[in-house]
């Protein structure tokens, strides 16, 4: 895949992940902080995490078409890399500190992570059903 | 559209051709092209130290494997000696696409296609087999069906 198409890839991820930490942030924020109040500059945590989230996606990047087995090992790699990674920022930020802050966090991001694979495998699916109509209307017009 | 078909003499004093006589070239009219150009194409396919005829439209996919190139048909595997670019060039108007670096399928035997891991999808032929179609070919493959439609 050349460098292009891996970016607007990873570009389409970043606006799904900040979508998904928006939603998320709005479910768990009254239930765990209820009595917190967010200013203005709250609006730029999501897309600064969605960046930071981003990142990790350069594993996936290959000249080479991967095989599946290759895909599976680097998306692994992945999720361990953006686990690692978001939860020590959150640490660094103070956002989280107990262990059970530390556990709630990390299964939120294995919950978005699980969210932006889905979204990503719908619209896969969505492009497949295009591709079906234009295969059908090519072989009844033959 | 009126059809004349005019015989002519077997001895090959004439060559055998199609004129098509139209005011404008339509999708029509190309079709009609593609279709003349096709059903002519034939390609020899080895198989046990044996020759066939195998017309085009016959080849479920192609594959380039070791400097070799086969040919799929519904149920035989025949070599063809060609490269891999040349057997695409010529299934160009036969609705052939190249759909991995290794591979070129022929879409009007496309059953479906549907979504794997990364950005790829497989293709399943009416024969049942299964074809991996890179992720880097998707954009070719949709603007080959819908020609910048979408």
């Amino acid at each position: 895949m050349n460098f292009h198409s891996f970016f607007k890839e990873c570009v389409m991820r970043f606006f799904i992940i900040a979508t998904c930490i928006g939603i998320a942030s709005g479910i768990v924020g009254p239930v765990l902080m209820p009595e917190t109040h967010l200013n203005y500059t709250a609006f730029f945590s999501p897309p600064l995490a969605a960046l930071l989230a981003t990142l990790p996606s350069f594993i996936f990047y290959s000249r080479k078409e991967l095989t599946l087995k290759q895909v599976m090992v680097r998306k692994i790699l992945h999720l361990i890399t953006l686990e690692a990674l978001l939860t020590v920022v959150a640490l660094v930020c103070r956002n989280i500190s107990t262990l059970g802050e530390t556990a709630l966090f990390m299964t939120m991001v294995l919950i978005i992570y699980a969210a932006v694979s889905l979204i990503g495998f719908w619209l896969q699916s969505k492009e497949a059903r295009l591709i079906n109509k234009g295969l059908r209307k090519l072989q009844e017009h033959n | 559209m009126k059809v004349v078909i005019r015989p002519i003499d077997s001895s090959g004093s004439e060559k055998e051709m199609v004129t098509i006589q139209c005011y404008k070239v339509t999708e029509q009219v190309k079709n009609i092209v593609r279709f003349i150009r096709t059903s002519e194409t034939v390609l020899a396919g080895y198989h046990d130290e044996q020759i066939t005829q195998l017309p085009l439209p016959d080849i479920f996919y192609a594959e380039a494997v070791d400097d070799h190139l086969f040919a799929y048909t519904r149920e035989k595997v025949y070599e063809l000696k060609y490269r891999l670019y040349e057997f695409e060039e010529l299934g160009r108007y036969e609705r052939f696409f190249r759909c991995s670096k290794s591979t070129v399928i022929n879409l009007m035997q496309v059953n479906s296609v549907y979504p794997i891991f990364n950005g790829r999808f497989s293709a399943k032929m009416f024969n049942g087999e299964e074809i991996i179609i890179s992720r880097q070919y998707v954009p070719a493959l949709k603007e080959c069906l819908f020609g910048g439609e979408i």
